[in-house]
């Protein structure tokens, strides 16, 4: 088991999340491959304790258990996973403070995605 | 005003303050997988109350006779920046002890930076030395080595005496008793056995399930000789036993057998600030309201005191009364324990 950040969160790395994971589970992408990685957190699997304490710090509400992913995101626990095959292009980011967005805002990131909860 | 004595004249000594209902564990007694899967909603931050709000409200408790603070949960170490909230208690005048229930996970890496903080000792839960029935009582598979490990670093950065807590569930763990015995005898920790409780609506408790405390006295008599301790002050929860070759002592927390309400001095402050008067109380009152919206230490010291002083909470002593011929408790609404941290 364990908890997934999903596409939800691109673009915009709100980061409440890193500050509250209790063992620095969530990582951020330096390498230079975009496709592959593209520009998100991301949960290693192996470190995560299934805590669940990041899930309600999440301004945009990306993230979710791996067994409850919806099915428009269920790509993206694989792409969590994959960060395990290139751990040293990824670290820990520092935390900076960012306005948090308008519900508004997050109903129309999640429609962007296809995803209607 | 004089500290407040309840309706049964029983004075208010202990708060138990719980800071995270997150649990990384999902033990059946608690918090069982079943019911707290991804769909449950744990609070928001903003309904928690913030390190300033506990402190503010504990240095009252303290104005009223509370000497003994303990942080629970949920699981506490996964409350961000707990250590900070640590350093603001440890500051408080009055307070004798101040300790914490943790299931050990993340001992290992805080141990340090929680003694350096202030905190005087630990009590880590341990229901099985066994890892297939640990990681059954833990509800997710969890071997005990990293609990161990906690308990170890725990001990090296001096957060003594270490107390380690042992629910037992008929026929679930105790076969645990004295191999557990066996693992901590002579380490200076304290081992303590709990009688199963019917804390919050989810354990599906029966009479039938609680190992009575004298039976597991008896197990690990007959295989490591005791003797019975005289307890430590007045109110003491937990029965001690010394182990007659000298090699320390364990207790047991007789709470159903040999309820003991009358000696009951404790208060418990929810993570959204209610006051809780009794364990299996079905709710308390608010205190994050008044706190809030700028009530005065005098008016919350108020609130409280005459919480405290129409107290009549005597609940193990009614179940002993009330327990049905199938062993079923009686029914009634309370908070579940995750909630107000055991």
């Amino acid at each position: 088991m364990t908890w997934v950040i999903t596409k939800l969160c691109r673009d915009c790395v709100d980061e409440s999340c890193v500050e509250v994971c209790p063992v620095d589970c969530i990582y951020q992408y330096d390498g230079s491959d975009s496709d592959a990685f593209p520009k998100q957190l991301y949960i290693e699997p192996e470190e995560c304790i299934d805590c669940g304490v990041c899930e309600p710090e999440c301004p945009w509400e990306a993230i979710f258990e791996d067994s409850q992913v919806p099915d428009v995101f269920k790509d993206d626990i694989a792409l969590n996973a994959k960060m395990l095959e290139c751990k040293d292009d990824f670290s820990v980011p520092e935390v900076e403070e960012k306005p948090r967005p308008t519900p508004e805002q997050v109903a129309e990131n999640k429609a962007k995605w296809g995803y209607s909860p | 005003m004089n500290p407040p004595r309840d309706r049964l004249e029983r004075p208010l000594r202990d708060l138990r303050i719980s800071v995270t209902d997150r649990c990384n564990f999902r033990c059946p007694y608690c918090m069982p997988a079943e019911v707290y899967g991804e769909k449950y909603e744990f609070m928001r931050r903003a309904q928690l109350l913030r390190f300033e709000e506990i402190e503010r409200l504990a240095r009252i408790f303290v104005g009223l006779g509370v000497e003994k603070l303990r942080i629970t949960g949920g699981e506490p170490l996964l409350r961000h920046e707990l250590p900070v909230l640590i350093e603001r208690l440890a500051r408080i005048d009055g307070v004798r002890d101040l300790t914490l229930t943790t299931n050990g996970w993340l001992l290992a890496q805080h141990a340090r930076t929680l003694k350096e903080a202030g905190l005087h000792r630990v009590t880590v839960s341990l229901d099985s030395h066994d890892d297939a029935t640990f990681g059954k009582m833990n509800g997710r598979g969890f071997a005990t080595e990293r609990v161990l490990e906690g308990i170890d670093a725990a001990a090296a950065a001096g957060l003594l005496p270490i107390k380690i807590n042992c629910v037992v569930e008929r026929g679930v763990n105790e076969d645990s008793i004295v191999p557990l015995a066996r693992l901590f005898k002579g380490t200076g920790h304290i081992l303590r056995f709990i009688e199963f409780m019917d804390v919050g609506t989810l354990n599906d408790w029966n009479l039938a399930k609680v190992v009575p405390a004298r039976e597991i006295v008896k197990q690990i008599d007959q295989v490591f000789p005791l003797e019975a301790v005289e307890p430590n002050y007045h109110g003491e929860v937990a029965e001690r036993w010394a182990y007659r070759d000298g090699s320390g002592e364990v207790g047991v927390v007789a709470s159903v057998s040999q309820p003991f309400c009358g000696d009951c001095h404790r208060a418990r402050l929810t993570i959204d600030g209610v006051l809780v008067t009794c364990l299996f109380a079905a709710g308390g009152r608010d205190l994050r309201g008044p706190l809030r919206d700028g009530a005065s230490d005098a008016a919350l010291r108020e609130i409280i005191a005459s919480v405290w002083s129409a107290r009549r909470d005597r609940y193990s002593e009614e179940r002993a009364a009330q327990t049905d011929a199938e062993g079923r408790a009686p029914a009634r609404p309370r908070i579940e324990m995750y909630q107000i941290g055991g």
